[in-house]
């Protein structure tokens, strides 16, 4: 184990206070016990045993340190009212930009194969031909794609550590819902979240929209020789506005802080600036 | 885990230069004052300088180790690493997965050209095969970071690591690199260094492409070019290092820099064990925390 001070330093400072605080004298493990009190659990126990459980809180001082993750799965997707079967997805996601990029190759229902790379850089958006080749701007549609960020089981935790004294629990059934806003991009966020402390359901709201996104079989992906005790879901399935959009199966993913970078490309930033002055 | 870390003992290297060192730093370590053990306060302490005016980064800097085991000690009293309470949950393979974890937490880390995204993530994932470093050969600059001792003189310094029990000898009086030298392809490369007010800055150039920037696959070429920057205020000494490749990186990359105190315990030593080769034809996981 080769744990540089280098290391240690950052985690320190990046590691979020919230989560600190709410480690502190609590030594809850992933096989805590269930919350069966019909009493609504403190916010600070519900993020830690969800983060927990999630195998985010790492080291003997249980920091999150989860910053990066990588998964891949098939599935269908609908578009334009057409299934699309997905034979491949690639999901890429950075927490400390905040950014992501989606790498799908789908069949259209005519049996053409297509593929698109849809990544977002904090308030920049934009759609490559390959990971990080041909970027062309997504003009108005960053926070869409910020919203699949803080949607993932991880993105949850995260994204309610962050919303603080905003964020509110309540507790009916055996179920716990976490509700909270992420003033950021305009959103409001519901996640249920069961016995086991693992996150089973993410509503959002975002405008008009609502999307619901559903995780099941949850486990640690990476493969027998690769294991990181990072928990996600094998079964990805989103709704918008009731109707499904996609359906995931995931087949592999890289929870160990995978190399996932998103530099903004100069005509996407170009563009960003242009946007943003034409709108004043 | 790679059983690695087998002994801990004090190296021949470390023994030798142990008594060189007595003569040419024990002054600037200890700046007059001569405390017994641990670093040095760093408030109101001057910076000693050389008689031509540089500063004079003699010393042992950082907790350079010395004095016996303590508390800290990874190692119990019959000399067994401790494996239980220092991880999460007091198990060790957390330990080791944490480890890995932590390691590749960022948020630093360099820019290589789209193109070579999915190599960097290959050789993360098999860096039990692909790191030179995990099969004993040297960490290379910059990645084993800032020496834990420096001998100094008007001409050179001599960087000392804990490390595979790597020294650099860097000649300071001005010269370029040497051109034969430099276009040699060394894992610790070419060095020269020249003062810039009271830093003193070291160009490293000539790399073989065997090292990594850093642990989490971070390969470069023989192309790498390092500037060092070490700059010795009172008892504190600011190590700054950037790496530029401009074959694979998009622009060039500084490392985290670290802060090291003057250790002015005079029983320090350069421990270093000894690295152990893995048997990587038999490892049956990928993980290397």
């Amino acid at each position: 184990m080769r744990l540089t001070a280098a290391t240690v330093a950052i985690v320190v400072v990046l590691a979020i206070p919230v989560m600190m605080e709410a480690q502190q004298g609590r030594g809850s493990t992933s096989g805590s016990a269930p919350q069966t009190s019909s009493r609504t659990p403190e916010l600070k126990t519900v993020l830690h045993n969800a983060a927990d459980a999630l195998g985010m809180l790492r080291t003997e001082r249980e920091a999150d340190l989860i910053a990066t993750v990588r998964y891949w799965g098939t599935g269908t997707m609908m578009m334009a009212g057409q299934v699309f079967k997905v034979t491949n997805y690639a999901g890429s996601v950075n927490f400390h930009v905040p950014g992501m990029r989606i790498d799908i190759t789908r069949t259209a229902p005519d049996g053409m194969s297509q593929r698109a790379v849809e990544v977002v850089s904090d308030k920049f958006a934009w759609n490559e031909t390959q990971p990080g080749i041909n970027p062309t701007p997504a003009a108005g549609i960053a926070n869409a794609r910020l919203l699949q960020i803080w949607m993932l089981p991880q993105g949850v935790v995260k994204a309610a550590t962050a919303a603080g004294a905003a964020a509110n629990v309540a507790a009916a059934g055996g179920v716990t819902t976490l509700t909270f806003p992420i003033a950021s991009i305009g959103a409001t966020l519901k996640a249920t979240i069961d016995d086991k402390n693992f996150i089973r359901e993410v509503e959002a709201r975002m405008g008009t929209s609502v999307i619901t996104t559903t995780y099941s079989d949850y486990g640690d992906w990476n493969g027998a020789d690769y294991l990181s005790d990072v928990m996600f879901p094998r079964h990805i399935v989103q709704k918008r506005d009731g109707a499904t959009v996609l359906d995931l199966t995931i087949s592999k993913t890289n929870t160990y802080n995978p190399y996932v970078v998103m530099p903004v490309p100069e005509n996407v930033e170009k563009a960003g600036s242009t946007a943003q002055a034409a709108s004043r | 885990m790679a059983p690695r870390l087998i002994r801990y003992g004090a190296t021949v290297l470390s023994a030798a230069v142990g008594a060189l060192m007595m003569t040419s730093s024990i002054a600037a370590q200890n700046g007059g004052g001569g405390r017994a053990a641990g670093p040095a306060q760093t408030q109101n302490v001057p910076t000693p300088r050389t008689p031509d005016g540089h500063p004079d980064l003699s010393g042992a800097w950082g907790g350079a180790g010395g004095g016996g085991a303590r508390d800290g000690s990874p190692f119990d009293e019959k000399g067994n690493l401790r494996l239980a309470g220092r991880y999460r949950k007091g198990n060790p393979v957390n330990g080791e997965r944490d480890s890995g974890i932590s390691q590749r937490f960022g948020p630093n880390f360099p820019l290589y050209k789209p193109q070579y995204w999915d190599k960097v993530d290959f050789m993360d994932v098999n860096g039990n095969v692909q790191d030179s470093n995990f099969h004993c050969m040297p960490a290379g600059v910059p990645r084993m970071g800032p020496p834990v001792r420096i001998l100094q003189t008007a001409r050179d310094v001599v960087f000392l690591y804990r490390e595979k029990n790597q020294y650099r000898i860097i000649p300071i009086d001005g010269r370029p690199h040497d051109p034969v030298n430099s276009m040699d392809q060394t894992y610790l490369g070419d060095s020269v260094g020249h003062w810039e007010g009271d830093t003193l800055v070291v160009d490293v150039v000539g790399f073989n492409s065997e090292t990594w920037l850093g642990w989490p696959g971070y390969f470069h070429t023989n192309k790498l070019r390092v500037i060092e920057r070490l700059t010795r205020q009172g008892n504190t000494l600011l190590y700054q290092a950037t790496a530029d490749d401009p074959d694979v990186l998009l622009k060039p990359w500084a490392m985290n820099p670290r802060t090291l105190q003057l250790n002015t315990n005079p029983t320090t030593q350069i421990e270093d064990p000894p690295c152990i080769e893995s048997d990587s034809a038999n490892l049956t996981t990928k993980e290397r925390g």
